[in-house]
C-alpha cells in the first residue's frame, strides 16, 4: 500500500501536452526529490480537465486546488510554498471571471458546478495508462458482472432501459441497436467503435479515449457478450497518436488481466480488441463509409438497408457505436437502468459531452445532464463571451448542425429539442459567435468544408454543395441578388431530400438555419450590399469623418492602394474606387475619423 | 503493473473485488478530495511559523493516527499560517456540515484526544478557540 499524502495530477490531454505538461511532470518530481517529500507526494499524469483553455493544469488532492497555465519553471514554488507550508501559489489559482476572485477548491469553480461527469468520470482523475487505477475505480466489474451473472438479455434490458441514445449523431436506442444485433446468427460478428471524430472543433471522443480508454474496451467487451461478437475493432483517425497510444497499452494490459482474450474471468466468453487506422476524412465516420474503409476499400457509404446489425464488416452482423456511448455503458451496467435514466430529459437520459469552442471564454470540453439549458452552458459553465461582446448564435452539431440564436437560450438541450429549433445534437460540437460574426459567412465556411468532404458518389452532394458554395460567394462579395437568396433555399431542400448519405442530407443545415434566423443579414449583402457585421471584406466602405479629422496624414502614409489624398493639417478622403478594404488607415488613426461599415 | 512482470489472469469476479479494494487505496486520496465536503477535516494551518512552531510533526502525527485508527471518513489537509502566530500549532476542524472548530497550541496529546475522544466519540473537550470573526482566519 502506498502511503502518499498528497496527490499531484498534471493533465496529459493533446492540449496540455502541447504546452510542455511533460516538463512539468519531470519538473514537480525533481523539485519533491530535492525537498525529499518524493514519499509525501504522488504525481501522475492523467487525461484532459475539460478547461483546456488555461492548460497546462495541475491538480492537487485532496484540497482541490486547481493550478492553471503552469509552466515547468513554476514546478519549484508549487512544491516549496504549496507541498511543504501549506501555502497555495496564488497566481496560478484560477480567476473567476466576474468577481475576480481566486479560486482556491475548484468545486466552487462555475466551469464545474454545473457539470455532471459520468462519460468524462475518470478523465483528469486516473492515470490512463495504469489499468491499476482503472480497476480502483470499479473498472472491469461491470463486466465481470455481465459475463458471470447476466444473461445476455438481461445486459440488453438494461442498456434499453436506461434510455441511452447513441452519441454519434444520429441519437438511436443503444439498447435496441443491441438487441437488433443480437438477433443475426453467423459464424464472426463485430464490435465496432467509432472514433473518427471528424467535426471540426470537436475532440469529445479524443478526450475521454485519452483519458480513460479502458471504459472502452470494457464497454466494447460488453456489447460483444450482450450480441454475441467475438471481435472489436476500434476505428480511429491516424492524427490522434496519444489516443492510439493509450488504447494500445490499455489493450496490451487488459490482456494480461484476463478482461480481453480467450475465456476472460474464466468463463466461455472470448473478445478481442485491435485498432484500425482512419486517414481522417468526415465521410468516413458513417457507418457505411467506415466499415468500407475498415475492409481496405473506399471511404464512401452505401445505401442502407441493409443495415450494418445485419450486414457489416465483411458482410457480418456488426453493432457499431460511438466513443462516448460507449463509455457510459460500464457505468450504466453498475448503477443501473434507473439511475441513468433519472438523469436527464424523459426521451434523452442521461449527460452529454460538449466541446465548447469560438467565442467563448472558457473553452473546453464538459459535460451536463441532457435537459440543461444552452444559457447555462454558453454563460454559467462557459463564462460568457469573450471580451464582453454580445452574444449572436450558437451551432451545434457541428457542419450537420444549425445555428441557434438568443431566443432559443431557454432550450433545454435534448435531441428532439434541437432537431425541433432547426438544428442537431450532433456528436457535442457548440461554436459560439458574437456581435462580429457574419451569419452568410459563418455558412459559408460550414458549406467550405462539405464540399470538400464530400465523397463525390452521388450527384445532388457533389454538385448541390458546390453550387451552394458557390451562391454564399456570390453572396458574401456583394454580387448577390434577392433570387440567389430564393435559389439557396429551394437547392438546400433538394439536397437534404435527394442525397444519399448524412453528410449530403445535412450539408444544408447550417445556410437553412441561417437563413431562417438572419434573413435581414442576408437581405443586406445582397440589396443594401453591406455586411452588417464588418466581416465581409468585399462589402466594407471606410469613410473619414470630416469632424474628426486632424489632418494628421498618416492614414494616407499607411494607405497601400493610394486611395487616400489629403494635406496636412486638412481633411483627408478615401477614394473608393481605389480602395482594397485593407482597414489600415482604421487601425492607424489616433483620431477614430475613421469608421467602417 | 510492474513492467517485465507478467500478471497472473484474473478467474473470477470475486479475485476482481480484491484486486480492486487492493488498488483502491491508492487512490484514496483522491476520492476523498473528490467528496471533501462529505467527510470530516482536519486543516493544520502551516506556513513558516507554524512549521517553525511544530505543526509538521502534528500534522505527520494526524497522518498517521488516520490510518492507525483507520478513520476514513477523515481527510487531512495544511494549510498557509492562520496569521494567529501565539496559537500555533494551531489546527480547524471540520464535521460534515457544521461550522470549523479551531483549537490552538495543540500538541501530541492534545491531538490525541481531539481524535478519539472529539471526533471519534463526539464528547465536548477542552481547547476550544473561541474568536471574534475580526481576527479569525477568512481560509478556514
Ligand atoms: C457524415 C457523417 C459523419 C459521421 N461521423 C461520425 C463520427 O465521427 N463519429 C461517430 O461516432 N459517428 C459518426 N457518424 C454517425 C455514424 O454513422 C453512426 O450513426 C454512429 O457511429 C453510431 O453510433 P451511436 O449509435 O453510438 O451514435 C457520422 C455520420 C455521418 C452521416
Ligand atoms: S451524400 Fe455526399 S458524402 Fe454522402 S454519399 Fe453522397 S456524395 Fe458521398
Ligand atoms: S489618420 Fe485620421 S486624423 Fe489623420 S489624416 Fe487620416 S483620418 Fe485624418
Ligand atoms: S482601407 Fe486600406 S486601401 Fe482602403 S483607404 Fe484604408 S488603407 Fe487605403
Ligand atoms: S488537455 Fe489539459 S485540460 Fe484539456
Amino acid at each position: 500500500m502506498q502511503n502518499y499524502k498528497m496527490h499531484m495530477l498534471v493533465c496529459g490531454g493533446t492540449g496540455c501536452k502541447s504546452a510542455e505538461a511533460d516538463q512539468i511532470l519531470v519538473q514537480l518530481k525533481k523539485s519533491l526529490e530535492d525537498c525529499d517529500l518524493s514519499k509525501d507526494v504522488q504525481v501522475i499524469q492523467t487525461g484532459c480537465f475539460g478547461f483546456c483553455e488555461k492548460g497546462p493544469i495541475v491538480k492537487i488532492l485532496p484540497d482541490n486546488t486547481f493550478y492553471t497555465q503552469v509552466k515547468p519553471s513554476d514546478a519549484d514554488e508549487i512544491v516549496k510554498n504549496h507541498i511543504m507550508y501549506g501555502r497555495k501559489v496564488h497566481r496560478l489559482l484560477y480567476q473567476d471571471q466576474t468577481t475576480k476572485e481566486f479560486i482556491e477548491d475548484s468545486k466552487h469553480m462555475d466551469f464545474y458546478k454545473k457539470q455532471k461527469r459520468v462519460a468524462l468520470r475518470n478523465c483528469g482523475f486516473i492515470n490512463p495508462e495504469n489499468i491499476e487505477e482503472y480497476i480502483a475505480r470499479e473498472g472491469y466489474l461491470a463486466l465481470a458482472e455481465c459475463i458471470t451473472n447476466k444473461t445476455k438479455s438481461e445486459v440488453i434490458k438494461i442498456v434499453k432501459d436506461s434510455g441511452l441514445r447513441g452519441r454519434g449523431g444520429a441519437g438511436f436506442s443503444t439498447g435496441l441497436k443491441w438487441e437488433i444485433g443480437s438477433r443475426y446468427d453467423a459464424d464472426q460478428k463485430y464490435v465496432v467503435c467509432n472514433a473518427d471524430e471528424g467535426d471540426p472543433g470537436a475532440f469529445m471522443d479524443r478526450s475521454i479515449l485519452e483519458g480513460d480508454p479502458h471504459a472502452i474496451l470494457e464497454a466494447m467487451a460488453i456489447c460483444g457478450y450482450a450480441t454475441n461478437a467475438s471481435e472489436g475493432r476500434v476505428y480511429i483517425r491516424a492524427e490522434y497518436p496519444l489516443a492510439i497510444k493509450r488504447l494500445e497499452k490499455a489493450v496490451k494490459d487488459a490482456k494480461e488481466y484476463g478482461f480481453l482474450g480467450k475465456n476472460i474471468l474464466g468463463t466461455e466468453f472470448s473478445f478481442e480488441v485491435s485498432l484500425t487506422f482512419g486517414a481522417g476524412a468526415f465521410v468516413c465516420g458513417e457507418e457505411t463509409a467506415l466499415l468500407r474503409s475498415m475492409e481496405g476499400g473506399r471511404g464512401e457509404p452505401t445505401t442502407k438497408p441493409p443495415f450494418p446489425s445485419e450486414h457489416g464488416l465483411f458482410g457480418k452482423p456488426t453493432t457499431i457505436n460511438n466513443v462516448e456511448t460507449l463509455a457510459n455503458i460500464p457505468v450504466i451496467i453498475r448503477e443501473g437502468a434507473a439511475w441513468y435514466h433519472s438523469m436527464g430529459t424523459e426521451k434523452s437520459a442521461g449527460t452529454k459531452v460538449f466541446a465548447l469552442a469560438g467565442k467563448i471564454n472558457n473553452v473546453g470540453l464538459i459535460e451536463v445532464p441532457m435537459g440543461t439549458t444552452l444559457g447555462e452552458v454558453i454563460f454559467d459553465i462557459g463564462g460568457g463571451i469573450k471580451n464582453g461582446k454580445k452574444f449572436k448564435a450558437v451551432q451545434t452539431g457541428g457542419p450537420s448542425g444549425g445555428c441557434l440564436t438568443e431566443k432559443d437560450l431557454d432550450t433545454p438541450i435534448d435531441f428532439d429539442n434541437l432537431i425541433a429549433k432547426g438544428s442537431m445534437m450532433g456528436s457535442g460540437g457548440m461554436i459560439v459567435m458574437d456581435e462580429d460574426s457574419c451569419m452568410p459567412a459563418v455558412a459559408k465556411f460550414y458549406l467550405q468544408f462539405t464540399q470538400e468532404e464530400s465523397c463525390g458518389k452521388c450527384t445532388p452532394c457533389r454538385i448541390g454543395t458546390t453550387r451552394l458554395l458557390e451562391l454564399l460567394e456570390l453572396i458574401c462579395n456583394g454580387e448577390g441578388t434577392m433570387e440567389s437568396l430564393e435559389e439557396l433555399k429551394r437547392l438546400s431542400l433538394v439536397i437534404k431530400d435527394t442525397a444519399l448519405c448524412g453528410l449530403g442530407q445535412t450539408a444544408p443545415n447550417p445556410v437553412l438555419s441561417t437563413l431562417n434566423a438572419f434573413w435581414d443579414e442576408y437581405v443586406a449583402h445582397v440589396v443594401d450590399k453591406k455586411c452588417p457585421s464588418g466581416v465581409c471584406t468585399k462589402l466594407l466602405d471606410y469613410t473619414i469623418h470630416a469632424d474628426k479629422c486632424k489632418g494628421c496624414t498618416m492614414c494616407f502614409r499607411v494607405c497601400p492602394a493610394g486611395a487616400i489624398t489629403g494635406k496636412v493639417k486638412e481633411v483627408h478622403f478615401i477614394d473608393v474606387t481605389k480602395c482594397i478594404k485593407c482597414g489600415a488607415c482604421m487601425d492607424t488613426c489616433k483620431f477614430d475619423a475613421i469608421t467602417r461599415g | 503493473m510492474k513492467e517485465g512482470k507478467t500478471m497472473e489472469r484474473i478467474q473470477s469476479k470475486e479475485a476482481l473485488l480484491k484486486l480492486r479494494d487492493t488498488f483502491k487505496e491508492n487512490l484514496r486520496v483522491r476520492e476523498q478530495g473528490e467528496q471533501i465536503e462529505k467527510l470530516i477535516t482536519i486543516k493544520v494551518f502551516m506556513g513558516s511559523s507554524g512549521y517553525k512552531s511544530g505543526a509538521k510533526e502534528i500534522l505527520n502525527h494526524f497522518y498517521e493516527r488516520a490510518k492507525e485508527r483507520k478513520i476514513e471518513d477523515l481527510v487531512v489537509l495544511q494549510a498557509d499560517s492562520s496569521g494567529l502566530i501565539a496559537f500555533e500549532p494551531m489546527i480547524g476542524v471540520t464535521l460534515p456540515g457544521k461550522k470549523t472548530v479551531l483549537f490552538g497550541k495543540v500538541d501530541l496529546k492534545k491531538a490525541d484526544e481531539i481524535i478519539d475522544e472529539y471526533i471519534l466519540k463526539g464528547k465536548q473537550i477542552d481547547g476550544i478557540l473561541s474568536l471574534t470573526s475580526s481576527v479569525a482566519p477568512d481560509r478556514l
